[in-house]
């Protein structure tokens, strides 16, 4: 007979749980009135911002905390909290806060790119433009490059500061590969047929061999002709078959006959460094010295690239629309992406990172600096990456890729 | 009645604020119900496009094969198991079996990855002694099309775990029922169904159950160790949850909603089948 009451309860405190969130809608302070970068450093003065991004990587992390951590507390009196989550979790965290009607949230600077951001745009979770309010940003980089104005061929409008370069860059033994490296995708497959089970990929989803598979395309059909195409599956497959007509050909010479695949890139270099296969490739330019100073791989293992290039990408910085400290926050990605802070990162020590400056408007001697930075580490020089770049095809267009790849090439 | 019901409350209110809040809004957006990205039109086009998707039904046939088989090999080699800890009643023994039982998933992943891929430990072992000539002569265990290491470590985990639940069942056999039986002249075939069958089923359907819907919609293992040309239906879910283009977000609701429509289903057929067999029904 009590059974309603014990339903009643659990409705009704069901419902109480949920107008908990609802009330506290306050408004932001800062919202509109930051005028310029000055504005945005005099307000910022005691505030605590929060830095948001991925920390798998131990030596971008010790570049936070003890390069420009100090630094915002000396030169701004500004706290940074650098917070370890996963990109996908921090997009996740933002959707659910905005659908819950929540206006102030505590992630501030998030470190972001490409579909993420193409995820935070359409549900408008940034704020912005911010570029405008930004210093280094006009004074340090290619203001109208592609770059600036487009992340993975979605238009960034201000809403975004270029923060690090990413390529992919292939990584082979000089010693199996004694007639030259495969520098274009006809060489490659020569090579696999005469060396069958010696290449392989990591399967798209997976970020890197998505971008492998992108990278074969325009290698064959033109950057160009796949930028232009329209964004649906019957479309964009007439452009692209010529490429997945190449995988298929190259199928049957890869590891294990092309009938499996690795799944991620840690495999690819294991099965690498095992001898098990002769090419592994990173989206990290400093990939190979990296792995050659951890000896896990060769020293006669080195870098190389397309001769028609490689997909390049930016990372970039932006803020959350429901940070309650926004003048902090764009005096935080200033200093990080400040002339200072940045050849700190292109250090040994911090990673080896490539700048995201336009070497045009760098002094001789800071360019000096960073090519002697990168010497001698079986990586390539920085102005022959720049040549050898194509620029990331359009975020709508790589889940449409992946699904034709999947229907084509691997269900084939 | 009353305060012995009203204790159940706080238990009830977290799950139901847990999974059906959860449960209500995965149905919302699968529907089509997805405000933040302007999408709010209610129909069941989410359910349509995931169902008729051409490698759906391949990776349903797939996601079985994994669950079913792991399943009964666990549940045979598992009651078997239990039999052997009845017999050698060594304490040593009921603890290196239930160790396995406290190691997640996704470790065991990595070590049998480690173990037994091509670049793995035991390949690695037989090269250095010259068993065979390169390491790719290793037979592929992982990423196979036949899913052998994901099956490995379901086994590896569901097995200890099933060995240690019909334990405590066979344990009252042991209390004489089967000899009381025999005293009473009952045939072998007899004490099977009407002793033995009775007392474990139920505890058996419970664990087949529990088991299946586990393996079925597991993500890790698959994700580390499948063949990427055999998904699980819990895979490619994954994938449509973390494309970048939020409209495909619905689907893969749409078809978590499906796995778990599936693996209700064969609950309550489960169930049904147990309460059929003897020891099932109700007792007066």
């Amino acid at each position: 007979m009590k059974k309603w009451l014990i339903s009643l309860l659990t409705v009704g405190m069901l419902f109480s749980l949920t107008a908990c969130k609802t009330n506290d809608t306050k408004e932001t302070k800062t919202e509109e009135s930051i005028s310029s970068f000055s504005d945005a450093v005099k307000k910022s003065k005691g505030e605590t911002v929060t830095f948001y991004g991925f920390s798998g990587d131990e030596k971008a992390n010790a570049w936070v905390d003890e390069v420009v951590t100090p630094a915002m507390k000396e030169k701004y009196d500004v706290t940074v909290k650098r917070v370890p989550m996963d990109i996908d979790q921090i997009l996740n965290k933002l959707t659910t806060e905005k659908e819950a009607g929540t206006k102030e949230g505590d992630i501030d600077v998030i470190w972001i790119n490409g579909e993420n951001f193409y995820t935070a745009k359409q549900a408008k979770l940034l704020y912005g433009p911010i570029t405008k309010k930004i210093e280094s940003f006009e004074k340090l980089m290619d203001v109208d490059g592609h770059n600036s104005k487009y992340d993975f061929g979605v238009k960034i409008d201000g809403y975004e500061v270029p923060y690090g370069s990413a390529q992919l860059v292939f990584a082979g033994d000089k010693e199996k590969f004694k007639d030259g490296f495969p520098t274009g995708t006809q060489a490659l497959l020569e090579y696999a047929k005469a060396n069958p089970g010696k290449i392989t990929y990591t399967a798209p989803p997976e970020f890197t061999g998505s971008a492998f598979v992108r990278n074969v395309i325009c290698d064959i059909v033109g950057y160009d002709k796949v930028e232009e195409a329209k964004a649906n599956k019957e479309d964009l497959y007439k452009v692209i078959k010529p490429g997945l007509d190449y995988l298929n050909e190259i199928k049957p010479y890869l590891w294990q006959e092309g009938k499996t695949y690795p799944t991620t890139t840690a495999e690819l270099d294991q099965m690498f460094s095992a001898g098990q296969i002769d090419m592994s490739y990173s989206y990290s330019q400093m990939h190979v010295a990296e792995k050659r100073s951890d000896k896990e791989f060769k020293a006669t293992t080195e870098s190389f690239l397309f001769d028609k290039g490689t997909i390049a990408n930016q990372s970039y910085l932006a803020i959350a629309n429901t940070s309650k400290v926004k003048a902090g926050a764009l005096v935080l990605i200033n200093e990080m992406t400040s002339e200072s802070a940045q050849l700190k990162k292109a250090e040994a020590k911090y990673g080896y990172s490539i700048p995201p400056f336009d070497s045009n408007k760098l002094s001789d001697e800071t360019n000096q600096t960073l090519t002697d930075l990168y010497k001698n580490q079986g990586v390539l020089s920085l102005e022959e990456m720049q040549e050898k770049q194509i620029p990331e095809v359009q975020a709508e267009k790589i889940p449409i890729i992946e699904a034709l790849w999947k229907e084509h090439v691997l269900h084939e | 009645m009353n305060k012995r019901k009203l204790l159940v409350v706080p238990f009830l209110l977290l799950n139901s604020v847990v999974i059906l809040a959860a449960l209500f809004k995965g149905l919302q957006i699968s529907l089509g119900y997805y405000p933040l990205i302007g999408l709010n039109k209610i129909s069941l086009t989410n359910y349509q496009q995931v169902l008729s998707d051409p490698f759906f039904q391949k990776s349903l046939g797939y996601s079985c094969y994994l669950a079913l088989t792991a399943t009964f090999l666990s549940l045979l080699a598992g009651v078997g198991l239990s039999f052997l800890l009845i017999r050698v009643r060594k304490s040593w023994l009921h603890k290196i079996i239930s160790l396995p039982i406290s190691l997640p998933h996704i470790i065991v992943a990595l070590m049998v990855m480690q173990l037994i891929s091509q670049s793995g430990i035991i390949s690695r072992l037989f090269f250095q002694l010259g068993l065979i000539k390169e390491i790719d002569h290793f037979p592929l265990l992982i990423h196979d099309s036949g899913g052998f290491g994901i099956i490995f470590v379901f086994l590896y985990k569901e097995i200890p775990y099933v060995a240690v639940t019909t334990f405590a069942i066979l344990q009252q056999l042991q209390l004489g029922y089967i000899e009381v039986a025999k005293n009473l002249g009952a045939s072998t075939t007899r004490i099977f169904f009407s002793v033995i069958l009775p007392m474990l089923q139920k505890t058996l359907i419970t664990l087949f159950i529990i088991l299946f819907c586990f393996t079925f919609a597991s993500f890790e293992v698959p994700y580390l160790l499948g063949n990427p040309s055999n998904q699980t239906v819990a895979l490619t879910a994954y994938d449509l949850f973390t494309q970048a283009d939020l409209t495909t977000r619905p689907q893969a609701f749409a078809l978590n909603l499906v796995i778990s429509g599936i693996c209700l289903v064969i609950t309550f057929v489960a169930l049904t089948i147990s309460r059929i067999l003897p020891g099932g029904r109700k007792k007066p």
